[in-house]
């Protein structure tokens, strides 16, 4: 610790005091204050003034932006469970015209006729077989219903017709996204 | 009458100096008069003292304050404004000292002779004498003895900021602060020990 005391003479300290009086003389204040006012003015100096307050505000407007859009964003989680709820008759239809309609495209680019506007005879003609798109084996009837559909795609792998009951399966989890396969699947 | 004291030491604690400092950073340029005004009498008196010569104390003065004008972009209140003013203002003289060769280290500066209402002569006469003594003594104390000096008794610096401002430790600022006042009472005693 520093003994300020051993370093202060009181007398030289006074004598010093009426000594040292001198001051900067007026026009050297003029000098300097115009000098700091000059160099403040400049358009750097100017700008500083007010990039401060730009900056902050800036920050802040970017977080809050970024705030908000987090609040808006749907967590995969829940994404999933949205998809997981079971669909109403309307949305059944729309998703089975869904497959249908992109079933039909993909004939459409290899040149063959929509499979629902071919006659059922040709089904199984050689087209189809072009197509090496497997034949629709579980009816419309079975398709009413996840359940009867999942028993007619077990019947296909009992006839050892995997090839289509991995379509028709995949057909399946498409109209009936909420239908959860028997963990023996 | 009361004794003056340095001026700085008087302000150079308040925390107002970092604040002004800011705020002419952030284009207060009264903020800068304040500042100037507060430090500007004991500062020129430590580089007239430092120099000897009034027109070198003038041109290291203004030298000085404009590099605090260029500082303030990138000031931070870390330290004592004080400690950053004398630190600038010391490396300034010392910029200033290898420029110019000529600086020899200075001849005494002609006190005023003004004597107090109700003073004798005698008395008058006595104390410009002491300040003459003074005067001289400090012109012949070590460049570093003195700079130290003034930096305690103008400044109003503590022995670590001597340390700080010229870049020694703490030791060697207290030594030649010690040194310097010993020579100083030494030269202003010195007719009363003849007697």
């Amino acid at each position: 610790m520093t003994n300020e005391k051993d370093t202060r003479d009181p007398s030289v300290s006074a004598t010093y005091r009426k000594l040292a009086t001198e001051e900067p003389s007026a026009e050297l204040d003029e000098q300097v204050l115009a000098m700091a006012t000059r160099i403040q003015r400049t358009p750097y100096g100017m700008a500083r003034a007010w990039i401060r307050p730009v900056a902050w505000a800036a920050t802040i407007g970017l977080s809050l932006a970024f705030l908000l859009e987090m609040s808006q964003f749907t967590p995969i989680d829940q994404q999933k469970t949205m998809l997981q709820k079971p669909l109403s008759a309307e949305q059944r239809a729309i998703a089975d015209e869904a497959v249908t309609k992109a079933k039909a495209e993909k004939a459409q680019r290899l040149g063959v006729p929509r499979r629902t506007a071919v006659p059922t005879a040709a089904v199984a003609s050689g087209a189809e077989a072009a197509l090496d798109e497997p034949e629709q084996a579980c009816g419309d009837t079975v398709r009413t219903s996840a359940e009867s559909w999942y028993e007619c795609i077990e019947n296909l792998r009992d006839q050892g017709k995997a090839e289509q009951a991995a379509v028709e399966l995949e057909e399946m989890r498409l109209a009936f996204p909420a239908f959860e396969v028997p963990v023996t699947e | 009458m009361e004794p003056r004291l340095a001026y700085s030491a008087s302000m150079s604690h308040s925390p107002d100096d970092s604040a002004l400092m800011l705020r002419y950073r952030d284009g207060d340029v009264a903020a800068f008069e304040v500042l100037y005004r507060r430090h500007k009498d004991p500062v020129y008196r430590y580089l007239l003292r430092l120099s000897g010569h009034r027109d070198t104390a003038e041109d290291v003065f203004q030298d000085v304050w404009g590099k605090i004008v260029k500082a303030r972009a990138s000031y931070r209140p870390t330290a004592k404004f004080s400690t950053f003013l004398y630190r600038v203002a010391h490396n300034c003289f010392i910029d200033h000292v290898r420029r110019n060769k000529r600086h020899a280290g200075g001849r005494p500066l002609e006190p005023e002779l003004v004597g107090h209402p109700g003073e004798t002569l005698e008395i008058t006469t006595e104390r410009s004498l002491a300040r003459e003594r003074l005067e001289a003594a400090l012109t012949t104390l070590p460049d570093e003895q003195r700079d130290a000096f003034l930096l305690h008794e103008e400044a109003g610096l503590g022995i670590d900021d001597i340390a700080l401002v010229t870049g020694c430790n703490r030791e060697t600022a207290k030594s030649r602060v010690r040194y310097a006042v010993n020579k100083l009472r030494a030269a202003i005693d010195e007719p009363a020990e003849r007697s």
